[in-house]
């Protein structure tokens, strides 16, 4: 049973900053009390001694006129006053001998050889306290006087009294305020173990931790965490998009394969006719495989997992790179490429896929263009942007049509005369998104496109 | 020559083992990590073809452990993954080579015999001949029989990378690779063209066909 109070004491944070908490406060209240308890007494202490002190005056004075003869008058004198005499007087010579003693009724049985605080016991069985000082004389003698503090005890207890009277309640008090602040200090945190917890039992990712909206330290925790989980949930979002979407855009070839696979088992065919199918084979699954790869660096891309090998590149000298890739083949279909490229313009960007973005953009500029047509391919800085347009004279884009273009498996060229997997521009865009760069296309059917790509240039 | 394939799928492995044969290598073939560790150690073997992904002992460790060992047959790494990062990887831990699986047989052949020729050869031939071609590359001059032939460098560097490979298919990846230094595919058919215009530069003055498609594998220069 105590065990398990303690293991819950552990395991309750409000409890345990509580206790803490509580610990913290017994000792300053104990630190508060003894030095108001000290200065009190130190200062009833005084009061008394300054009595004393006035009293031993009096009678020094009187000591000094008639010696001890002087000073039994003035206290017989005060005794037959109407008070009753309170001081004990003792006057003694340096051996310690008395040689003249005069006590208050009270005083009875008390050791003359203690000086200060003396305890005595009367036969009432009160107890009180007496203060006694000694002072010497100007003979050898001394003098000893005495009085009673009794009053000095009672309000040292009355004062312990009031301040026990107060701290317990505030003690009290302060468990309960301690406990009720850090419950509630602490709630976002229990929000979030929930929160956790749930998402674990439920396998959910749509729940968030409810909280306030100030950024102290732990809603800025609470805010921290629901971005995280904003950001997981569309990952995984985005993963289960793209893997829907590769799962869909492999079904169409994959049936292509099976079928050629098929039908050439079935009849019977020549060796001739075996090999041909088995060649359509082989391409058609290069063509997916490559359909793989594009769609799975789109998917990466999109979800901002694929890794880039950043660079300071020189664009121009890698747009002129990719331009004379394509040399050849617009040479064959008699195209004439027109690159003017500002010198020295450095951008930060992963050369490979930056080449990979070029290439799409040229080599469909090519593609589009008839025989015998131009692509103009231009590189400057604008707005501290280095922009690079690449523009053809081909057919063009309908105006419907451009919205769409850079969507995923989109063709304009709807009888698909043209070789190509429908991907080029869908890479290109989430390529360039992803170097925080963009793409823009205007178009006029019939005359041509022109694609443009921004990119922030290096400061 | 002498092969060790470590290669956990048996499919996969037997169809590389045969093909190996007939091409006239003998091959030696591990299940795991462990067996082909200890296959590389104590045999001698020309090259070593390492799947990553493997029981009991993983391609890399593998690998780091016979370069230990000090042991430094050329190996070539196969992976299903093909990030930049994790073909930089399989290279320095003492990889010569990485292929991307799905590969065709036919550039795991060329591959392989890249890598004996770069550890073979301390002289680097300056002729290479194939039937009455032959380019000089010292010089850069292209003949068939007596006739000179004028090429530009892309064109010279794809028929050098051809001769290079003698009656061996090369892809189109393996040429986009060599001839242009691309690690990633363009997807352009910049190599049909390349291609296209060897042949009609080669063809009208050769005997016989030299350089053929192969549909769906690549290219092969051999003399038919």
């Amino acid at each position: 049973m105590s065990l398990n109070l303690y293991n819950r004491i552990r395991k309750n944070f409000s409890i345990r900053l509580t206790l803490w908490y509580l610990a913290v406060l017994i000792i300053a209240y104990a630190l508060l009390f003894t030095i108001a308890y000290y200065s009190l007494f130190s200062s009833l202490k005084r009061e008394d001694e300054k009595i004393i002190l006035l009293k031993f005056k009096e009678y020094s004075a009187e000591y000094e006129k008639d010696e001890i003869t002087g000073v039994e008058k003035r206290i017989n004198a005060e005794r037959d006053g109407e008070k009753p005499m309170p001081f004990f007087v003792r006057i003694a010579d340096k051996d310690n001998r008395t040689l003249s003693l005069s006590l208050p009724d009270k005083w009875t049985g008390i050791d003359l050889d203690v000086i200060g605080r003396i305890s005595v016991q009367n036969k009432e069985q009160k107890t009180h306290v007496f203060e006694i000082l000694s002072f010497p004389l100007g003979d050898g003698n001394f003098m000893q006087i005495g009085k009673e503090v009794g009053h000095r005890e009672e309000i040292l207890a009355q004062f312990r009294r009031v301040f026990t009277g107060v701290v317990f309640p505030a003690i009290l008090i302060s468990i309960m305020g301690g406990y009720l602040v850090t419950f509630r200090a602490i709630r976002p945190i229990r929000n979030l173990t929930q929160t956790v917890q749930s998402i674990i039992d439920n396998n959910r990712m749509d729940v968030r931790v409810s909280g306030g909206k100030t950024e102290d330290e732990i809603n800025g925790l609470v805010i921290l965490f629901n971005t995280m989980l904003d950001r997981i949930e569309n990952l995984i979002k985005g993963m289960k998009e793209s893997l829907d979407n590769v799962a869909h855009d492999l079904r169409t070839p994959m049936t292509r394969l099976k079928m050629i696979a098929e039908s050439a088992i079935q009849e019977d065919k020549g060796t001739e006719d075996c090999r041909e199918a088995l060649s359509d084979c082989l391409e058609e699954s290069e063509r997916i495989l490559k359909i793989l790869n594009t769609l799975m660096d789109i998917s990466e891309a999109k979800a901002k997992t694929l890794k880039l090998d950043i660079r300071q590149i020189d664009i121009s000298s890698l747009v002129e790179e990719v331009v004379e890739l394509y040399h050849f083949i617009a040479e064959e279909k008699d195209i004439i490429i027109e690159v003017k490229c500002q010198q020295g313009l450095h951008v930060s960007a992963d050369p490979d896929r930056m080449r990979q973005v070029l290439a799409n953009l040229i080599d469909n500029a090519v593609k589009y263009t008839p025989n015998g047509g131009r692509v103009y391919v231009d590189t400057f800085k604008k707005d501290r942007q280095v922009t690079i347009a690449i523009k053809d004279t081909g057919i063009g884009i309908r105006e419907e049509d451009l919205p769409k273009i850079f969507d995923r498996l989109y063709r304009a060229d709807v009888s698909r005369t043209q070789r190509g997997l429908g991907l080029g521009l869908a890479i290109v865009k989430s390529l360039l998104e992803l170097h925080a760069a963009h793409i823009e296309v205007a178009s006029k059917l019939g005359t041509g496109s022109t694609f443009t790509v921004y990119l922030p240039q290096d400061t | 020559m002498k092969l060790l394939v470590i290669e956990d799928d048996g499919k996969i492995a037997s169809l590389i083992v045969k093909g190996f044969r007939q091409e006239g290598f003998a091959v030696d073939q591990a299940p795991d990590g462990e067996e082909g560790l200890h296959l590389a150690l104590t045999e001698q073997y020309d090259v070593c073809i390492i799947d990553i992904m493997l029981p009991k002992m993983d391609g890399l460790s593998l690998i780091e452990e016979m370069r230990r060992k000090k042991v430094n047959t050329p190996v070539i790494i196969l992976s299903a993954k093909r990030s930049v990062d994790d073909r930089v990887k399989g290279l320095q831990k003492g990889g010569d080579d990485y292929l991307t699986k799905p590969f065709a047989f036919s550039e795991l052949l060329a591959r392989v015999h890249a890598l004996i020729r770069r550890a073979s050869t301390g002289q680097e031939a300056m002729k290479l001949t194939m039937d009455e071609l032959s380019i000089d590359l010292l010089t850069r001059e292209v003949s068939i029989g007596d006739k000179r032939i004028e090429l530009q460098p892309r064109e010279f560097a794809l028929l050098e990378y051809l001769m290079r490979n003698p009656g061996r298919a090369v892809s189109k990846t393996m040429i986009m690779e060599h001839v242009w230094d691309y690690n990633f595919d363009p997807q352009t058919n910049v190599v049909d063209v390349l291609i296209c215009r060897l042949r009609n530069k080669i063809d009208p003055y050769a005997k016989k066909k030299l350089i053929h498609t192969i549909r769906g594998v690549g290219y092969v220069l051999k003399p038919i």
